[in-house]
């Protein structure tokens, strides 16, 4: 501290006043300790460098850096001494201190003061790229996104390799200053998409974003409902398809999830595996998924509703299985149920906590041993436990998993309703449901899209997945500028040469 | 004509019409029908389909010709105060309506599922249900009932069951009633029909109105088809004397469906009706707030709050069955003279005003 | 910001509204009394003695079967008396089977049906059986791991499959009592050596019991009933040797009513293939088949015409001529047809194809 205020006062008092905010700055920077500065001699004088340890990758600075600088003359040499590329020389001090921050280091000379050189020598301790874990597909690419934005945006535009690709980059958070990206590529995307998006994102106000999860709850159009509206996705190739689709993309720095918009309710329930498989077994796929997600929400409320008011439903032949099962059993319906849905939530949320072997262990233990020992003490009856563990594995089918907790959620007041006032009560908590997802939008576009309003163009692909070639146009819901992917009639002739037999 | 982002498309009137005619009726109208025309009755579903789409057309007539909803071509037509007056009549019809398909159906819960239930409260919820419906603008009232024929529709499926004890030979004789029976049939036949006038007030939310006509005929053709459908079972299903024990003969169909996983889908059928009738009384109650806001100018959120209370009210304070009976019987002949009556009536009337104004602008216009 | 204060508030309001007076009653499935089959016995006057058979399970998977028996006028009272006496509330929804013993339907049963169809927790697939024994006696003995109401259940069940007996149900037997030109017939049970059995069909008049088909006269009954029918079997004796048993492959029945409302004659013409699945007379060679034949189509016109006979006699309509005629009659009028029914002359034509022989000739 006090050297850098020696330089200044036997160099150049005049300058006292321009030199005032860099003086606070100063300040503030050699307050933290991990900021490092030191003085040298060189040719033109003495000659200073600071910068922050954590930030600066100590190589560059031994190799290119300190080898080179000693012969510094003028601060506007830099360029030709140090073989990196991105230097700059300001005087701007807000300009100085976020490049600080990002990983420059500062160099200054006592004969341009005022003047600083911005040496770009960032550490990269990014992880590497890997395999997608929660969207993991058997066939297809096995490379998912990571924290850095950079390597992020380069896994896209591997993918997609065009000028009319555009990203434009928002800085959101007062004091977390992350980057974001929206991609979208220029001709596909509809434009008012793309600044809806860029809207939201920059009218935004809030001091950290941590990972692109909070940018989903705070751009979504409903912030109230349960149901995600923008899809996350950690897979490069899916955020390429939905650009390709005419969406559009945003990635953020730090976070290792991309998020997608618009989006419907339908696309939450595709795994991206789907364009790998034949379209008859995609198709397959989907539906049982589908079947899961009804199944996992209404198959305990109806049990509850038959068991609690309707027993005129059951058929005769199952009337002894369901009495048998719940003789022993000294509470009601919906305590039974609602016992074994929280004993799977808890199994579910120690598995999630503990690190994965140990959680595997709580899963297999408590799976058997309490569902079990619940059994034969008489709490809970065999069959309702076969059903709510069903329950369970239907909710885990959903392939993004933000939407699978959503599923798991919302059971819980149909089981409520059930109880109340039986099959009534799970057909109004069903139209309650419909209501809802009926207002929700997705950037303003109608949640349930392709099926209401109906749009055949996005049906072929949405519960069923029809053949490539039907798929020539993009969805509706995205609104593209140019619909047409490609020549439906090309893409299905194979012209293959005349066989000779 | 209203914004482009509140209008649906032209196709989505099928599903429009046929909801609000596909009410509570369908699940006991069969007994009314049967008691004038026995075996014929399945002919008078038909005549009777014929005679709505006449009156459809003359729908189609009045709007096309002004291209906005009825409370605007009352004041059009009659000036501020006789239009707004003649709209309230709608109004009141429209809402006694969304009473009766909502007092009927709590009845069905009441004699089928739970004897002793809580009228109140449950129509509270249903009602909150409505409220949410509506307030979420006509996209999602029509929606709701886009839904509600789609994922209903396999209930009707489970009527091919009964077919199993079916004695076709009770079709015949055909044509075996007098035309008087046939004629008094086919009034009550038509009532099971009633409702589409609510297309007056969601006409200018259509885009390209006109092209929908095709399809309000083709969503009257699709109830008449379910009608039918229903109408031959029962005939098959049952003898002409005891139909008329059944009060809901619909349900009473269900009574004898088994499957390995389920019996008795009368219950079913019941609970599944309710995502049939909801938004047949939403589309009731928002043409009713619609019209409503627009005479008043009050805000429509509270105009909504305080119908809705209203329909409460009624449903409450009606309490035994006869009074229902009362109710539908009010609510039927009042919608009936509205339609075949009113509607027709206005039209000429339109066409002579216009006429007439036509001559005196004639300079102007052109 | 206020359309969620307004979203919380209806939530907040629902909630409450639930959680207080719903006011409805739970039916836990294992805390109720499920009966499955009811049985009615006259006792004197107006007065009947009601019985009815639920499943205990227990726990160790054996269901037991027992009774509660009591006596009063009407049936939901009837009811009440009987809950008096229970562990648990009776409820009707999985009635099987309703039985009444032959008294009762001698004077007519149909105001206590009146009474279950009114309940809309009973559905029309309860078979109505007239019991020629006590039903407290029938209904109180348990026959293997089920209860009674189960087990008569599936005899019937079970004989209707294999077309033995016609359909019947509480639909059926409304829908005949207020067919015009039909009369209801229901199977009559009664106890065996081993267990209970149906031992006739009984043929009704209104709601009145007046008349039976024994159960080797089934086989013809079965065949004039339905209109297309098979698995029907039937013993033919050609003399005291000579024996053979038939099962009817496929079967088509039509009616021929050429002068409506008329003294003119009803044909009903019969075309049958039919199997043979015992005999006991050396080998079956053509000659004999034919002779077969002509033996059957000779025996099944005599037999039904003296079936039908009776039921003029009786005054009974079990096959629904009635039915035929009204379909083929403008304005028809019930009361002409009640005189003229006892006196019109109704022939049965029958063509019989003996197709097979089974594995051996």
């Amino acid at each position: 501290m006090k050297r850098w205020k020696t330089i200044r006062n036997k160099e150049n008092g005049k300058e006292q006043q321009g030199e005032e905010p860099f003086q606070a700055l100063l300040q503030q920077l050699v307050n933290s300790d991990d900021f490092i500065q030191f003085t040298y001699k060189s040719a033109a004088g003495l000659l200073c460098i600071g910068y922050y340890t954590s930030l600066i990758d100590g190589k560059i600075l031994h190799q290119d850096i300190l080898p080179n600088i000693k012969s510094l003359e003028s601060i506007h040499h830099l360029h030709s001494l140090i073989p990196i590329e991105n230097i700059i020389v300001t005087s701007d001090v807000t300009k100085i201190k976020d490049s600080l921050l990002n990983g420059h280091m500062m160099v200054f000379i006592t004969k341009d003061i005022g003047q600083i050189g911005l040496v770009r020598a960032p550490v990269d301790n990014t992880r590497e790229v890997s395999i997608p874990e929660v969207e993991f597909s058997v066939v297809g690419p096995k490379e998912s996104f990571v924290e850095s934005l950079d390597k992020n945006l380069n896994l896209v535009r591997k993918r997609l390799p065009l000028p009319e690709l555009k990203t434009i980059e928002i800085v959101i958070g007062t004091i977390s200053k992350t980057k974001v990206s929206v991609l979208y590529i220029d001709g596909i995307a509809n434009k008012e998409n793309v600044q809806t998006v860029t809207q939201r994102l920059s009218d935004l106000e809030i001091d950290q974003v941590n990972d692109s999860s909070y940018l989903t709850q705070l751009i979504q159009d409903n912030q109230n409902s349960p149901f995600p509206q923008l899809i996350d996705t950690e897979r490069p190739d899916r955020i390429a398809s939905a650009l390709g689709e005419g969406k559009v993309a945003i990635l953020v720095d730090g976070a290792p999830h991309g998020l997608i918009a618009p989006t419907n309710l339908f696309e939450f329930f595709v795994a991206y595996e789907d364009y790998f498989l034949n379209w008859a077994v995609a198709t397959f796929f989907r539906l049982v998924r589908f079947f899961a997600v009804l199944f996992s929400i209404l198959i305990t409320p109806i049990y509850v509703a038959v068991l609690t008011y309707h027993y005129e439903l059951i058929p005769k032949d199952l009337v002894s299985t369901l009495v048998t099962s719940r003789n022993p059993i000294p509470l009601p319906p919906i305590m039974e149920a609602l016992i074994l849905e929280l004993a799977i939530e808890l199994l579910r949320e120690a598995g999630a906590r503990l690190p994965t072997k140990v959680g595997q262990t709580i899963g297999i233990v408590g799976g058997i041993v309490i569902g079990t020992a619940s059994v034969e003490a008489g709490l809970t009856s065999n069959v309702l436990l076969i059903i709510v563990a069903l329950a369970a594995l239907a909710s885990f089918t959903t392939p993004v998993y933000q939407m699978g907790n959503t599923i798991r959620l919302i059971r819980f007041p149909f089981l409520l309703m059930a109880h109340y006032i039986g099959l009534v009560g799970v057909a109004v908590s069903f139209i309650f449901l419909l209501i809802h997802l009926l207002r929700l939008s997705s950037l303003g576009r109608p949640f349930l899209e392709p099926v209401y309003p109906l749009r055949l163009q996005g049906l072929v692909d949405s519960i069923i997945r029809l053949p490539i070639p039907f798929q020539s146009k993009r969805p509706a819901q995205s609104q593209a500028e140019d619909d047409k992917k490609f020549n439906a009639m090309k893409a299905k002739r194979i012209k293959d040469t005349k066989k000779n037999d | 004509m209203e914004k482009k982002e509140k209008q649906i498309s032209p196709f989505l009137v099928f599903f429009l019409i046929h909801k609000i005619q596909l009410g509570v009726g369908v699940l006991g109208f069969q007994r009314d029908i049967i008691k004038f025309a026995g075996n014929d009755a399945w002919i008078i579903v038909i005549v009777a389909a014929i005679l709505v789409s006449i009156s459809l057309w003359f729908m189609y007539v009045l709007l096309n010709r002004h291209q906005v909803d009825l409370i605007d071509i009352h004041k059009d037509l009659f000036g501020k105060w006789a239009g707004g007056a003649l709209s309230i009549i709608w109004i009141i019809n429209w809402i006694l309506l969304a009473v009766t398909v909502f007092r009927n159906y709590i009845e069905i819960i009441q004699v089928w599922i739970f004897p002793i239930i809580n009228v109140g409260m449950i129509s509270v919820i249903f009602i909150i249900l409505i409220y949410y419906c509506i307030s979420g603008g006509f996209k999602v009232v029509a929606g709701l009932s886009f839904l509600g024929v789609v994922i209903p529709f396999y209930i009707f499926m489970t009527f091919l069951y009964p077919l199993e004890y079916a004695n076709f030979r009770n079709l015949l004789p055909v044509w075996n009633h007098t035309i008087t029976e046939m004629a008094l049939g086919t009034k009550e036949m038509m009532l099971s029909y009633l409702g589409f006038s609510t297309l007056m007030m969601f006409y200018p939310f259509i885009k390209n109105p006109t092209k929908s006509q095709k399809w309000a005929h083709f969503g009257n053709l699709f109830t008449m088809v379910l009608y039918l459908f229903l109408m031959i079972t029962t005939i098959v299903y049952y003898s002409e004397k005891q139909v008329n024990r059944y009060v809901w003969a619909t349900l009473s169909l269900w009574q004898i469906v088994e499957m390995p996983f389920v019996e008795r889908l009368e219950y079913i059928g019941i609970v599944s009706w309710l995502l049939i009738i909801l938004p047949n009384i939403s589309l009731n109650i928002w043409a009713a707030t619609t019209g409503a806001k627009k005479i008043f100018n009050i805000k429509s959120n509270k105009l909504l709050i305080g119908l809705l209370v209203l329909l409460w009210l009624f449903v409450i304070l009606i309490k035994n069955s006869d009074t229902i009976a009362k109710l539908n019987q009010i609510s039927s002949m009042f919608g009936m003279g509205l339609i075949y009556g009113y509607v027709p009536i206005l039209t000429v009337i339109s066409f002579i005003i216009l006429k007439r104004r036509r001559k005196k602008d004639g300079k102007v216009t052109n | 910001m206020g359309k969620l204060r307004i979203n919380i508030g209806l939530l907040a309001v629902s909630a409450t509204l639930l959680t207080g007076c719903m006011g409805i009653e739970t039916q836990v499935v294992d805390e109720l009394q499920l009966a499955t089959a009811a049985g009615f016995k006259h006792i004197k006057d107006d007065e009947i003695e009601a019985t009815i058979s639920f499943p205990v399970f227990l726990t160790d998977k054996t269901v037991k079967n027992a009774t509660l028996t009591a006596t009063d006028t009407l049936n939901k009272e009837l009811r009440d008396r009987q809950n008096l006496k229970s562990e648990k509330p009776i409820v009707s929804g999985k009635l099987e089977v309703i039985l009444f013993d032959r008294q009762l339907a001698e004077r007519g049963f149909f105001d206590h049906l009146d009474s279950l169809m009114r309940d809309p927790s009973i559905g029309s697939k309860v078979f109505v059986v007239v019991l020629d024994d006590d039903p407290k006696d029938v209904l109180s003995k348990q026959y293997g791991n089920k209860d009674t109401g189960i087990y008569l259940s599936n005899i019937i069940q079970q004989n209707i499959e294999t077309g033995l007996i016609p359909k019947t149900n509480l639909h059926l037997f409304t829908y005949n009592y207020y067919a015009e030109g039909k009369d209801p017939a229901i199977p009559i049970m009664a106890q065996s050596r081993d267990g209970v059995g149906i031992r006739a069909l009984g043929l009704f008049k209104h709601d009145k019991l007046v008349h039976q088909i024994e159960k080797d006269e089934l086989f013809f009954y079965k065949v004039l009933f339905d209109s297309n029918s098979s698995g029907e079997t039937m013993a033919i004796k050609f003399n005291e040797d000579k024996k053979a048993s038939i099962i009817n492959v496929e079967s088509t029945r039509k009616y021929e009513v050429l002068q409506p409302m008329s003294n003119a004659e009803i044909k009903i013409k019969v075309k049958a293939k039919m199997m043979i699945r015992e005999y006991n007379n050396g080998l079956l060679n053509k000659d004999k088949m034919k002779e077969m034949e002509n033996f059957i189509k000779k025996r099944f016109e005599e037999k039904s015409a003296e079936l039908i006979q009776q039921f003029q006699q009786k005054g009974t309509d079990p096959l629904g001529i009635g039915e035929q005629v009204r379909t083929r009659t403008r304005n028809w009028d019930k009361k002409k047809w009640d005189e003229l029914y006892p006196n019109i002359p109704i022939t049965v034509q029958a063509e019989i194809e003996m197709i097979e022989s089974g594995l051996i000739n």
